[in-house]
């Protein structure tokens, strides 16, 4: 009705050269909303796509629903062993990821300081040439970083660093080379997040973890936390943790802990678990035993709830729940190892994991990740310029003193690009916007800015393409790609799946995988001899050689499922250390510790030009579009709910309006990541402020990691 | 007033000029044509019409199925038309009659489902006498009191719910 | 054959992820409003997460995806001068888009505030409208929107099992609305209150159930079960 009105007005407006007032709203003129299903669409085809997620490293099965070329609808696939059907906020968005309206459209090369469109041809054979140029000179002098973890496409990046003769290949997501992985390496010798028997568990204690919320495998722990909560065997979550979220809102119990204590908990419990049962630790299988043993007797319930926060009547208690209810594990994720202890906490977990006898058990248990299927390619045959690139030391240091154990670190890659003698003349970015996402942007800015060469892969234009990239080749989004995906570990068997394009390329981007073909063709020489296929399909295709099965549920189902790794007597080293978390700031000026969290969605920030995803909550007891500081009402010192404040560190400064949270454990202040961007999209920018403007810079000792809650923090009302 | 403003909107959609389709496609003789034993039916290029809310606009692989080879001694213009379009990524019918946006019509509904069956020209109109494509909507198809009129008639649901989305 | 279309929502298996909020956006055309000042409060929800404080200190907050009750005895029906709003014969409430005037007088009568005014003409830039699902309307400025129940999907579904000429079954209808068929923990549970074999009628006669404003008299189709925490 109104809308008739409407219409009606405007076109009596202009066939009259009669004005509305000024004073009426003419900004509101009204105009029909598209009309989806009439206007453009003809022929009433609709087709179905079931590929895999790739807005996380879950990969979880979807289906895409396409009607006359547009995808219109993403929905779980129930056939999938991963989400079975359901599928995150993320997953769902990914049309939103699709259809972004700021996406790159082509690719750019930065000419007078303005990113400018640019063909292919132009945009492949530039790089080539500097390509060409620096391996006759330096290779080493290549950085590619790319932020995927595992999967064809990674190691596709990694095989052409080799090849080219660079050392310095680093990667970015946590699964992988990451904290827990490293101490599932010191543990367990096998390099990879864990699997959890939470499917069979009776009893989970989560050490801060959020696995329902960011943890790589969100939706598949949250299919397994409601299967587990209705049905004949229920199992017992309690959740440790410093602030109130999704998991302590998920657990049965929720047990208040200062953060980055965890570690001691779990070594407290395991002391109380080997007192009582001296035989818990198998020493066929277990090396260190008796350095476990000297360890937890350093950690008395007293000593414990001065760390922690609990008091020995609760550990007491929860030690009798882990002796009494069997299967039982502890759960560590990426959200708790976060600060600069994260290593030494994931080890503790590991150890009271040990005690419990997880390692061992036939169901309910913590499994090394199953190994990947698909077939290597052969070995890259180096030729000379690649031996001599590759005998250069890492510039990120990693896997030296005193980051032994690390794969690849970021934090110390802003130092090597101030050095002149160890900065990259070209750096390629995939899947990575290291002047957003990581500790103190400005420092990655002002160190990025440093290198002759920044080439990126970005589909969209965000920070580091917008004010540092100098060529941009813009890749596919997934549901334009065709890839094999390995999903980050979920279950105790071995997943692939596959991705096909539901639609076809929106814009003149390409699949990165092809870009990198094709530039090591033009390099020719050994990197055209260690990359020979000719399409990325081809190369796709040798990982399936010999390997009929999995090449036919790919095609058949979508994904292929292994059998279950058998559990093996396997040979657990247990630690001998933990460190308290160490928080960067004067505790005079700066009394708060700041935690720093990835809210359930919108990741570290890149789905931050996803409209859906900034309608969640970051808390569910948040208000939708807000950027709040969490605090305990009496660590906020008089600060009122609502109000604008400044939140100052040693390193930068940001404001943020407060949250009053009488759940916070008291001393810490909370604040989300994911906003704050300055490019990204319409949808990103102007909203919030970066967190990472208040952390402190600096990898952590032994893993290299960047752990985010290391900073002191203080709260600044607007009146002082 | 609101007279006024129906009429200046009716006005202006009356100038829109007739669609140009790709092909001129001839319905009449089409539908004269047999293949094997029977009679080629609307269901043939309209394929959705009986299990499907959209009937549908046939892909160029449809035209294709017997224009692949030329029906004469050689290809006519309107073949080779087809083939070119084959060869360019398709055709692009212009889709004459709509329903407006907040209207749900669904063919199998009425072909399939209801009982009778409708047969298409109880509402299309003879279809079998179009020598050329249809040029102006069909206001039959189009108006509300149309549809509800039949469906009284026929005893058919006439709750909102059941046309309007 | 009467049916009563009905939801069971199970609050001991949702987590609370939103998944089922972002699946509505998605399938309903639900735009987004911007992030700024002036838009405060014109976000349109059909599904949210619905938080309550605990009335007792250190009890468990509560939290539930919260869509239309459906109510047997609606007040927003009562109320709409227009007829834009109308219970279907089969128990859903449903809005009209063309026929509303935008009085908002539905608004204050729902007593669960499930009902959303277009204040702003709703934006898809760009590339982002060709997401749209062309099953479902998109709404213009001024008008009141609300949950369907994803009538769509049910209008679909029966007319695929009249094409096939058998019966709907209970199983195709317990994940049909977008928000139930989205949700990773099985949460939420659709199908006809008045077959007693169907598994949300098993679910709404659970000892765990609970509805909403129930002393209203108002009669939720949406049932929940209460959490379970030991």
């Amino acid at each position: 009705m109104l809308g008739l009105l409407g219409g009606g007005v405007a076109a009596f407006a202009c066939r009259t050269g009669w004005r509305a007032p000024d004073d009426e709203p003419t900004s509101r003129a009204f105009a029909k909303p598209p009309v989806p299903g009439c206007d453009q669409y003809a022929t009433g085809e609709e087709r179905w796509f079931t590929t895999a997620c790739g807005q996380c490293p879950a990969a979880c099965g979807v289906r895409v629903r396409v009607v006359e070329g547009r995808a219109v609808r993403v929905e779980g696939d129930r056939a999938s062993p991963v989400n079975q059907g359901g599928i995150g906020p993320r997953g769902l968005a990914s049309l939103q990821a699709l259809y972004d309206p700021d996406r790159i459209t082509g690719p750019l090369a930065r000419r007078g300081g303005a990113l400018v469109p640019i063909t292919w041809d132009d945009a492949i054979a530039t790089l080539s040439r500097a390509l060409v140029e620096l391996r006759a000179r330096a290779p080493e002098r290549l950085l590619v970083w790319s932020g995927l973890e595992r999967g064809p496409v990674y190691d596709l990046l990694a095989r052409f660093a080799r090849a080219f003769g660079t050392p310095n290949f680093v990667d970015g997501a946590p699964g992988r080379g990451g904290v827990l992985a490293q101490a599932m390496d010191a543990t367990l010798g096998a390099a990879d997040a864990p699997v959890y028997g939470w499917d069979d568990a009776r009893y989970v204690l989560s050490l801060e973890a959020g696995l329902v919320e960011d943890s790589c495998q969100s939706v598949y722990f949250t299919r397994v936390a409601a299967a587990r909560r209705r049905g004949a065997a229920r199992a017992h979550l309690v959740h440790a943790g410093p602030t109130f979220d999704l998991c302590a809102y998920d657990a049965d119990e929720y047990v208040p802990i200062a953060p980055g204590t965890g570690g001691a908990l779990a070594l407290g419990l395991a002391g109380i678990l080997i007192a009582r049962s001296p035989d818990a630790l198998p020493p066929a299988w277990c090396s260190g035993c008796d350095d476990l043993r000297a360890l937890v007797a350093q950690f008395s319930p007293a000593r414990i709830e001065q760390i922690t926060g609990i008091t020995p009547a609760t550990l007491a208690r929860l030690a009798d729940e882990l002796a009494t209810i069997r299967p039982a594990i502890a759960i560590v994720d990426d959200r708790s190892l976060a600060y600069s202890n994260g290593l030494a906490t994931a080890r503790a977990a590991m150890a009271l994991n040990a005690v419990l006898g997880a390692f061992w058990a036939e169901r309910g248990g913590v499994r090394a990740a199953p190994p990947s299927p698909l077939r290597e390619w052969p070995d890259v045959e180096l030729d000379d310029v690649a031996r001599n690139g590759l005998a250069h030391a890492r510039i990120d240091l990693a896997g030296t003193q005193p980051f032994p154990r690390a794969r690849s670190i970021h934090e110390t890659l802003p130092d090597a690009f101030q050095d002149p003698a160890r900065r990259p003349a070209i750096a390629l970015l995939h899947h990575a916007n290291p002047a957003y996402a990581r500790a103190q942007p400005a420092r990655w800015r002002d160190a990025l800015a440093r290198i002759p060469l920044v080439v990126s892969f970005s589909p969209y234009r965000d920070e580091t393409v917008d004010q540092l990239a100098h060529l941009v080749l813009p890749d596919h989004t997934y549901l334009e790609r065709s890839e094999l995906a390995l999903p980050a570990p979920a279950i105790d068997r071995p997943i692939v799946a596959a991705r096909v394009p539901a639609i076809a390329p929106l814009h003149a981007t390409r699949a990165t995988a092809d870009v990198v073909l094709a530039i090591a063709k033009q390099l020719g020489g050994a990197v055209a001899t260690a990359l020979p296929w000719r399409t990325w399909r081809e190369a796709t295709a040798a990982r399936l050689d010999e390997l009929p099965l999995v090449a036919d549920a790919l095609r058949t189902n979508g994904h292929w499922v292994g059998e279950p790794i058998a559990p093996a007597p396997v040979d657990v080293a247990l630690p001998s250390a933990w460190q308290a978390p160490s928080w960067d700031g004067d505790p005079a000026r700066y009394p708060l510790g700041l935690i720093v969290y990835r809210p359930l969605g919108y990741a570290e920030g890149s789905g931050a030009n996803q409209p859906w995803l900034r309608t969640l909550r970051p808390r569910p007891d948040a208000t939708p579009w807000s950027f709040a500081a969490r605090v305990h009402p009496e660590s906020a010192r008089g600060l009122a709910n609502d109000q604008t404040i400044t939140i100052e560190s040693p390193y930068g400064s940001i404001r943020a309006t407060v949250a009053l949270d009488a759940r916070m454990v008291r001393g810490y202040v909370a604040v989300p990541m994911g906003a704050g961007h300055t490019a990204f999209g319409r949808f990103a920018r102007g909203f919030g402020a970066n967190v990472l403007d208040l952390v402190a810079p600096g990898a952590a000792s032994e893993s290299g990691a960047s752990a985010r809650c290391t900073t002191r923090v203080r709260l600044i009302g607007a009146a002082s | 007033m609101k007279i006024l403003i129906i009429a200046l909107v009716a006005a202006c959609s009356a100038h829109t000029p007739a669609p140009s389709q790709p092909i001129a496609f001839d319905h009449a003789l089409h539908l004269r044509v047999h293949l094997d034993d029977r009679a080629l039916a609307c269901t043939d290029c309209h394929a959705g019409a009986e299990r499907a809310a959209k009937a549908g606009l046939p892909a160029i692989t449809t035209c294709l199925r017997c224009h692949m080879r030329p029906q004469g001694d050689r290809p006519s213009a309107k073949e080779r038309r087809v083939r070119e379009l084959a060869a360019t990524g398709g055709v692009r019918w212009i889709q004459v009659t709509r329903n407006p946006g907040h209207v749900y019509f669904s063919h199998r509904a009425h072909v399939s489902i209801a009982k009778p069956k409708l047969a298409c020209d109880g509402c299309h109109g003879a279809v079998a006498s179009w020598t050329a494509p249809p040029t102006e909507p069909n206001p039959s198809l189009t108006s509300m009191d149309a549809c509800l009129a039949c469906h009284r008639a026929h005893g058919a649901p006439t709750d909102c719910g059941v046309c309007h989305r | 054959m009467t049916r009563r279309w009905g939801m069971a929502i199970d609050l001991d298996r949702c987590t609370l992820c939103g998944s089922c909020t972002v699946a509505c956006r998605q399938e309903n055309n639900i735009p987004t409003a911007p992030a700024d000042d002036e838009h405060k409060g014109a976000l349109i929800e059909w599904i949210s997460i619905l938080w309550r404080e605990p009335e007792e200190e250190g009890a468990f907050p509560e939290g539930m995806p919260f869509p239309c009750q459906h109510c047997a005895n609606a007040p927003c029906v009562k109320v709409c001068p227009v007829g834009a709003t109308f219970k279907s014969p089969e128990g859903i409430t449903m809005q009209i888009w063309e026929r509303c005037i935008g009085c908002r007088y539905c608004m204050v009568a729902c007593p669960y505030g499930r009902r959303s005014f277009n204040w702003d003409e709703p934006q898809w830039d760009g590339t982002l409208a060709q997401l749209l699902n062309p099953d479902v309307a998109t709404r213009p400025e001024g008008v009141v929107e609300k949950c369907t129940f994803c009538h769509h999907r049910i209008r679909d579904v029966k007319e695929r099992a009249a094409v096939e000429q058998r019966e709907l079954t209970d199983e195709e209808l317990q994940r049909l609305p977008a928000c139930a068929a989205a949700c990773p923990a099985d949460a939420i549970t659709f199908g006809d209150l008045d077959d007693p074999d169907s598994k949300v009628a098993q679910l709404s006669r659970s000892s765990r159930r609970f509805k909403l404003l129930d002393h209203l008299g108002t009669d939720p189709s949406v049932v929940y079960l209460k959490r379970d925490r030991r």
